[in-house]
């Protein structure tokens, strides 16, 4: 079994393609507070995981951080409390899967992480709690990247039977547990810190499977990774700052770490002219409180009754919300520093077609607003079509693509175009 | 929505093109939200105002604090930081109307969100 019991193995889930992000952002919260040399980070790229490694003496005090400390990136945390190789022929046969992961629950070591915890009878007083009962649980299933005929619910299911069978006084409880108990597959990390720590040794990987060594590692390594872990109660990230969201509302920690790449100084203005319920900038407001954050939609429900909401909720007050049009500002020429906005990608939100005649416009636009060597951040689905309008002679002419980042949102491969003006 | 937002608004609709900016306020309701003192915005926004349209826009309010010019050093100044901060960032305008001085376009401010949709024609 590759887990290490003199080890600590702490599982972010991210913005997949915003690793780094929730990287820098775990680093400066929780592993400057441990004070301890050999702590390793790991962001794992296009994965959407970041792994934090430490000694096991560090339990208790990274426990306490991680129940205390809002990370703004991460989605959910999982304390892992076992990790193994998932052998092929087991993963390729329904039945033997199921037993697997059975097997591999109830021989995994959870009495340290239910310990640091202690989530038992978790907010209930004293007349409700069920003293014989020594806790409530569930399973919950990650498949990650890859597929299995098996369906998720059923995965979860025999995670928490593994369970129930190691720890016969807790009883299940599919909402209003203590604790989730998580299993999570995945075949498609390398990094060599997640395999090296079973041995004792932590190295810090600093280049974040960057380097080629580790690349041709990934490919050749098909095994699969079965971790079985216990969730750490955070706040549920799709209310953060908001009491209402649309259909296509971004995340909040997606749309934290954006603001992060954007990285806008003081003084700054930013603008999002498709802001729908206004995300993207009450997320980048709370963050950074010495910038201007302006939110424009065409939407009129969708901005004056839930953006203008969810702003009056967060109570920030360096978000000014309008009525407008993405193909037509009333801005200024030049007069925003910064442009942070995720487009319609004509899957829910419009069609092709509707994309088709607005990005153009939508380009022109941002092209006039946008002071001289400006940067726009621009997120979408639709590669096809804007890559095509990036091609145009007169968007060659004024932007510079510095960059495109693939990014995970729903399961969805979409992109953060990173363009700059030309002049 | 707040003065500094004004600031950066002109008309947009179709060949309006010269003397569109700043847009002339009726029948403004104002609103003062305090709001926290930031210097370090304050000091970086300042370049970007267009001071004239702001003092007249105050002056049309019934505003008369700002000074006609920028005071030496203003960025040190901490008193008319203050008054900035005050004027710029605290000072909202909650209803009433936004008329483009070449065009006459309307365009109206409902509980604080300006409405800067145009009809389709005037795109």
């Amino acid at each position: 079994m590759v887990s290490n019991s003199k080890h600590v193995h702490i599982l972010f889930h991210v913005p997949e393609g915003l690793e780094f992000i929730a990287k820098n952002e775990i680093n400066a919260k929780i592993t400057s507070q441990l004070k301890q040399q050999s702590t390793a980070i790991v962001a794992d790229s296009n994965t959407g995981r970041v792994h934090l490694i430490c000694n096991q003496t560090k339990l208790p005090t990274l426990i306490t951080l991680l129940n205390s400390i809002h990370l703004l990136s991460v989605r959910e945390t999982i304390v892992v409390a076992s990790m193994v190789e998932f052998p092929a022929q087991e993963f390729y046969n329904n039945d033997k899967t199921c037993e697997f992961i059975t097997e591999t629950t109830t021989n995994t070591k959870f009495d340290p992480i239910l310990a640091s915890l202690k989530y038992h009878h978790h907010n209930k007083k004293e007349e409700e709690k069920d003293k014989t009962v020594a806790g409530l649980f569930r399973g919950t299933f990650y498949k990650e990247d890859l597929k299995h005929k098996v369906k998720t619910p059923e995965l979860a299911s025999w995670v928490g039977f593994g369970f129930g069978k190691k720890y016969p006084d807790y009883k299940v409880k599919l909402e209003g547990y203590d604790y989730e108990i998580i299993g999570l597959w995945t075949q498609k990390t390398g990094n060599p810190v997640l395999w090296n720590h079973k041995d004792g040794s932590i190295k810090n990987s600093d280049d974040d499977n960057n380097n080629e060594e580790q690349q041709l590692q990934r490919q050749e390594d098909r095994k699969v990774l079965l971790m079985i872990g216990v969730a750490v109660r955070t706040q549920d990230t799709k209310f953060r700052n908001r009491q209402f969201f649309g259909k296509t509302s971004m995340n909040p920690c997606i749309a934290y770490c954006l603001a992060q790449v954007a990285n806008p100084s003081a003084g700054h203005v930013v603008l999002d002219m498709c802001c729908g319920t206004g995300t993207i900038p009450i997320e980048g407001a709370s963050c950074f409180p010495n910038v201007l954050w302006i939110g424009s939609e065409v939407q009129e429900i969708t901005l004056c009754e839930k953006a203008r909401g969810n702003v009056e909720h967060t109570g920030v007050n360096n978000v000014e919300l309008m009525l407008g049009d993405g193909r037509n500002l009333c801005f200024r020429d030049q007069s925003v520093d910064i442009i942070l906005t995720d487009w319609p990608w004509g899957l829910r939100e419009g069609s092709y077609l509707t994309i088709q005649r607005l990005y153009p416009k939508f380009m022109k636009q941002i092209g006039r607003v946008l002071k001289s060597k400006g940067k726009a951040y621009i997120v979408t689905q639709g590669h096809k079509l804007f890559n095509q309008v990036l091609n145009y002679p007169w968007c060659k002419a004024m932007w510079n693509v510095d960059e495109v980042k693939p990014i995970g949102i729903g399961g969805y491969n979409v992109s953060l175009y990173i363009l700059s003006k030309k002049l | 929505m707040r003065l500094i937002t004004h600031n950066m608004l002109q008309c947009h609709v179709k060949n309006c093109n010269t003397n569109n900016f700043p847009l002339h306020f009726q029948d403004a309701q104002l609103e003062l939200i305090e709001a926290d003192f930031n210097p370090e915005f304050l000091i970086n926004m300042l370049p970007k105002l267009e001071w004239e349209a702001l003092v007249n826009t105050t002056l049309q309010l019934g505003i008369s604090t700002l000074p006609a010019d920028l005071p030496e050093n203003a960025t040190e100044n901490e008193e008319f930081l203050k008054l900035l901060h005050n004027t710029i960032l605290e000072t909202h305008v909650q209803q009433g109307k936004m008329i483009c001085p070449n065009c006459n376009h309307e365009y109206k401010i409902k509980d604080g969100i300006p409405n800067m949709l145009l009809a389709e024609h005037e795109i």
